[in-house]
């Protein structure tokens, strides 16, 4: 596992913000489940973009999975939301949602615009810049997140990668929702998190 | 804590998860805890729970990311005083403070 290339003190704020943005962003993640989104406490790690689901052992315990992936902007900060969730799981989350006549891709693309749109329009407004959030772009329903690269421009890059995983009280199932900083974009999120701890 | 009023006359406690937490309140340091439901440990709801069945002494205000009606609910049920969303808002916990006359 590489160290952080964050202080303690940054690593704390971005946690808290974190936080915050991912209780906005499973508030709606219950309107679509009608469920109790319990709220992990967010895992941040520093890590190659190429196989950087081996780092996370939720969600390689729960493979093949769908993978689904959205670009963001916070002001000039560029990061990627993904949306990660195992086979198995797709199907609870239909039936607990009473989602029978829709196919599995249009309601994950559904529920995946809502929560990556909640969370980062509110991490832009903890920072105190706009967000904006390009089109969603399903990779697979049942592949090997660690198959899934990047544009080529950041396949070899090191991430910043922050882990959000729901599950739902009395369910047995999760997903996953990784918010990815790539390390080009890193100088410029750690130069507002500090303007926010000023 | 940079959002609690300026000159307010308490010793301030810190606890970096939920069974500090509630080691704290059973040492009679938490009349007044501020309580965030996700932690390591022990999360707020058990903080919750055993400051209930043990009838301890704690004021809670749970400040907390979790903007889900339900969450808001339990907490009340289990005895929270009051909620604050994240983040805080330094108007917004003077005004529950005074609500309490925690501070005038």
């Amino acid at each position: 596992m590489m160290a952080l290339p964050l202080n303690e003190e940054q690593r704390d704020c971005l946690q808290e913000l974190t936080n915050v943005a991912m209780g906005v962003a499973a508030e709606s993640l219950a309107a679509f489940t009608q469920l109790f989104v319990c709220l992990p406490i967010p895992v941040i790690r520093y890590t190659n973009a190429k196989g950087l689901v081996n780092e996370f052992d939720k969600i390689k315990s729960d493979l093949p999975s769908a993978v689904i992936s959205r670009e963001h902007s916070l002001g000039e900060v560029g990061c990627h939301s993904l949306f990660i969730i195992g086979e198995k799981n797709i199907h609870d989350l239909m039936t607990v949602s009473n989602q029978h006549d829709k196919s599995s891709a249009e309601y994950l693309k559904a529920v995946f615009e809502s929560i990556s749109q909640s969370c980062f329009d509110h991490l832009g407004e903890m920072f105190g810049t706009s967000a904006s959030s390009g089109e969603v772009v399903i990779h697979g329903l049942q592949i090997n997140p660690n198959d899934f690269v990047l544009g080529s421009d950041e396949a070899h890059q090191k991430m910043l990668a922050i882990e959000i995983n729901y599950h739902f009280e009395s369910y047995p199932f999760s997903c996953n929702l990784l918010l990815l900083f790539p390390q080009s974009a890193l100088a410029q999120l750690f130069e507002k998190i500090d303007c926010l701890l000023e | 804590m940079r959002s609690l009023p300026e000159n307010w006359d308490v010793e301030i406690t810190y606890a970096t998860n939920g069974v500090e937490g509630l080691a704290a309140i059973r040492e009679g340091k938490g009349e007044m805890t501020f309580l965030d439901l996700t932690m390591p440990e022990m999360d707020g709801y058990g903080v919750l729970e055993h400051v209930l069945n043990e009838g301890l002494n704690a004021m809670v205000i749970v400040i907390s990311g979790d903007i889900q009606p339900e969450a808001r609910d339990r907490v009340k049920r289990l005895g929270a005083i009051d909620f604050i969303k994240k983040p805080v808002n330094k108007d917004k916990l003077l005004e529950v403070l005074a609500a309490y006359g925690l501070v005038s």
